[in-house]
């Protein structure tokens, strides 16, 4: 039994050591330097809060954390409400099911700033009428008149989310596993007593996948929180509205010199992400089922 | 159980772990320290042959690499004993992240290419100051050319040397101007007569503009801003300056080429990834020398030429360069001077020159046949290249300048782009900025 625990402590110290060297330090050392100004070159200076204040009183600030909220609020419903009906129409079985999950997988893997930079050109805006981006080509085919896209203030942010949407393939690998493991004698009985596709849905289905659904959207919020390379490629004609809080940060601290202040930041973000998965986690305790409940 | 009781109950137990992870910590540290000696030793000092290394960091395409290799090439010739190790970086802000890294690590690249970020480096301490070897060595500052030497020198001392410089210059499509009948721009055209020009050659229907988007990038602004008198800072770089009467005469300018005459694109009209000037769909193109070398390989069906930037009150604009720093916590610096002075000096100059691109900062061989005959090729007065010269500025650089240059752009770009009215976007602007002049002058 000594022995055991010994060998647990073993085992564990390359990750405690890990932690505490990579994670814990980095992030006690980052709590300090919010406190100070500090421009990565010349020695630090304490400031006290003066960053924070610095902090609320920007207006960059402001619209940077309202597009992050924006995004998460549209973006990640959007994101698994369609990231599930795309699994449920792949859970059939018909043939050539498996070329049609590839294909819907596929995007999830192409993803980054190379594909990102083709969506620019294909959003691009037209000429005079004449249409350069392939979106808006294909949009006056069928008699309509295409946006701006990111040069247009209304439609900025909801293009960073449509582009977004070019991954939700990726919660295929959670929601099909889920989907085929909910109990088919329950889709049975109900069958017999005569559910409707909906209710079945909605009262076998869900409740079944109800921990992978919370999975996937607590991980899509987390994400989209620290949502940086779409922003940042696409790009509204006036930054600020696309902007989110991580390019905030990445300017300041990598750009202007200013890590003090990006600390801060970092530490707002910080404890914004944690209240906002700690009340999703309190919430899904009305919707989401254990198995062992 | 579950794992943290340990913690709770078998303290005895918990100390000799304790013991085993800090030996485990311990050794990791010595192993992290001695492989940092090992890289202190190895890394920058002598090599087994007895020749020291200098390590030389730059950006640039194909051009500027073969440019390198080839004065690298001459170096080797005349100073066996010193190894130049050239380092090809990825440009823009990731350059500037990645000196920041290497020098906060204490670890910098010995010579460094800076251009306008040279000030933002100086003013943190960590580039050494050149006067003192210039002194030394009696290199003679006047042969370069003035306002290149100045670009790079901060607080009267010098931090950076200069290989090539440029300035914004005007190139125009002789065919856009022929079908119309119009008179070429010259050296004395003003924006009324680029403005007047552009009208007739501004065609929406064939999607033909009169002149590129003019700011969207700090030269480019710089220069239509003082050409009119005005500029971003005032000249002792300590006073918003961009809403005084000059500036927004500039900035009316741009908006009304922009919307009411239409006569360039705003930049939501360019489709990304091509290039109008070169498919001959802009009449007069208002940028950067380096559009020559690219206007000589890519147009074939049209014919060009060079004129200075056009002037408003005056005649303006600033340079571009780039200039040879040295690292403060260069271990080599003896060895650094010897590069930067060798890669500033004649023979490298004629390299250049011999490329007929980025005008050579040294007078006499930028005003010599090797770089101004171009043996027929367009353009055909290549000598606007060094009268562009006269009279050009170098660029108001501070130690904020990455984010003075992103608060105007942006500014800018709400103005211009969106059109949105001058006096609404200003004021916050000019807080943005004067709160960064403020910090600027604690």
């Amino acid at each position: 039994m000594r022995n055991e625990r010994k060998q647990f402590l073993l085992y564990v110290s390359p990750w405690i050591f890990g932690f505490l060297a990579f994670t814990a330090g980095p992030m006690i050392v980052s709590l300090y330097l919010s406190f100070t100004e500090y421009d990565i070159l010349s020695p630090h200076t304490w400031v006290g809060g003066s960053n924070y204040v610095e902090l609320v009183t920007n207006e960059r600030f402001w619209s940077s954390l309202w597009n992050t909220i924006y995004y998460t609020i549209i973006g990640v419903p959007l994101h698994v409400f369609l990231g599930l009906l795309i699994a449920i129409l792949l859970l059939r079985t018909i043939p050539g099911i498996m070329l049609f999950r590839t294909a819907f997988y596929l995007p999830a893997i192409f993803g980054g700033v190379a594909i990102l930079l083709l969506w620019n050109y294909m959003l691009a805006p037209g000429v005079n009428g004449q249409n350069v981006g392939l979106v808006n080509a294909m949009l006056s085919l069928i008699g309509i008149d295409g946006p701006g896209w990111s040069s247009d203030a209304s439609w900025a942010k909801p293009t960073v989310i449509l582009v977004k949407l070019w991954g939700v393939g990726g919660s295929l690998l959670i929601f099909l596993p889920a989907l085929s493991s909910v109990p088919k004698e329950l889709h049975e009985a109900a069958d017999i007593d005569g559910a409707s596709p909906f209710r079945k849905f909605w009262s076998i289905t869900f409740p079944a996948i109800s921990p992978a659904v919370l999975f996937v959207a607590t991980m899509e919020i987390i994400g989209t929180l620290k949502m940086f390379i779409e922003p940042m490629i696409i790009t509204g004609l006036d930054p600020a509205w696309t902007d989110t809080l991580m390019i905030h940060l990445y300017h300041n601290a990598f750009e202007y010199f200013r890590m003090g202040y990006a600390s801060a930041l970092a530490w707002i973000m910080f404890v914004i992400i944690l209240i906002i998965t700690i009340i999703n986690l309190y919430l899904s305790k009305r919707w989401v089922y254990y198995d062992y409940e | 159980m579950t794992w943290w009781t340990y913690f709770n109950f078998k303290g005895v137990l918990l100390m000799k772990c304790f013991r085993l992870i800090l030996v485990v910590v311990f050794l990791l540290l010595i192993m992290v320290a001695c492989s940092g000696n090992e890289e202190n030793t190895d890394g920058n000092s002598q090599n087994a042959d007895g020749s020291t290394k200098v390590t030389f960091s730059y950006w640039g395409g194909d051009f500027d690499k073969a440019r390198m290799e080839a004065i690298k090439e001459e170096f080797d010739k005349v100073q066996p004993d010193i190894e130049v190790e050239l380092v090809n970086l990825p440009d823009g802000e990731e350059y500037s992240q990645k000196q920041t890294v290497m020098m906060a690590a204490n670890t910098p690249y010995d010579v460094i290419q800076f251009a306008e970020e040279s000030y933002q480096f100086a003013s943190r301490g960590v580039l050494e100051d050149l006067t003192p070897y210039i002194e030394e060595d009696g290199v003679d500052l006047s042969q370069f050319y003035d306002v290149a030497i100045d670009a790079y020198t901060h607080d009267d001392k010098v931090y950076g040397l200069p290989l090539r410089v440029g300035s914004v210059i005007m190139l125009y499509n002789k065919d856009l101007f022929d079908e119309h009948n119009l008179d070429y721009p010259n050296e004395d055209w003003t924006w009324d007569d680029v403005m007047s020009a552009g009208e007739v050659i501004a065609d929406s229907d064939e999607g033909i503009f009169g002149m590129n988007p003019i700011g969207g990038w700090w030269a480019s602004t710089a220069q239509v801003l003082h050409s009119f008198g005005g500029g971003v800072l005032n000249e002792e770089k300590n006073v918003f300056n961009l809403d005084s009467p000059e500036s927004m005469e500039a900035i009316e300018f741009m908006k009304e080429a922009t919307w009411d005459k239409n006569i360039s694109p705003s930049s939501t009209q360019i489709p990304e990834g091509i290039d109008l000037w070169t498919s001959g769909k802009i009449a007069m193109l208002i940028d950067g020398p380096w559009h020559i070398l690219s206007s000589q390989a890519n147009i074939t069906d049209f014919d060009w030429n060079i004129t200075t930037a056009p002037s408003g009150s005056q005649h303006a604009t600033p340079i571009f360069s780039n200039a040879f720093h040295m690292a403060k916590d260069s271990k080599v610096k003896d060895e650094a001077w010897e590069v930067i002075k060798f890669w500033t000096g004649e023979e490298a100059q004629e390299i250049l020159a011999q490329e007929h691109g980025d005008t050579p900062t040294n007078k006499e061989i930028a005003q010599s046949d090797l770089y101004l005959n171009l043996d027929g090729e367009a353009p055909e007065n290549f000598e606007m290249m060094l009268t562009s010269l006269d009279g050009a500025f170098p660029p108001q650089v501070t130690s904020e300048w990455g984010e003075i240059n992103r608060a105007v752009d942006e500014g800018m770009s709400k103005m211009i782009d969106l059109d949105e009215p001058i006096d609404k976007v200003m004021p916050g602007v000019k807080s943005e900025i004067e709160s960064l002049l403020d910090k600027m002058n604690d």
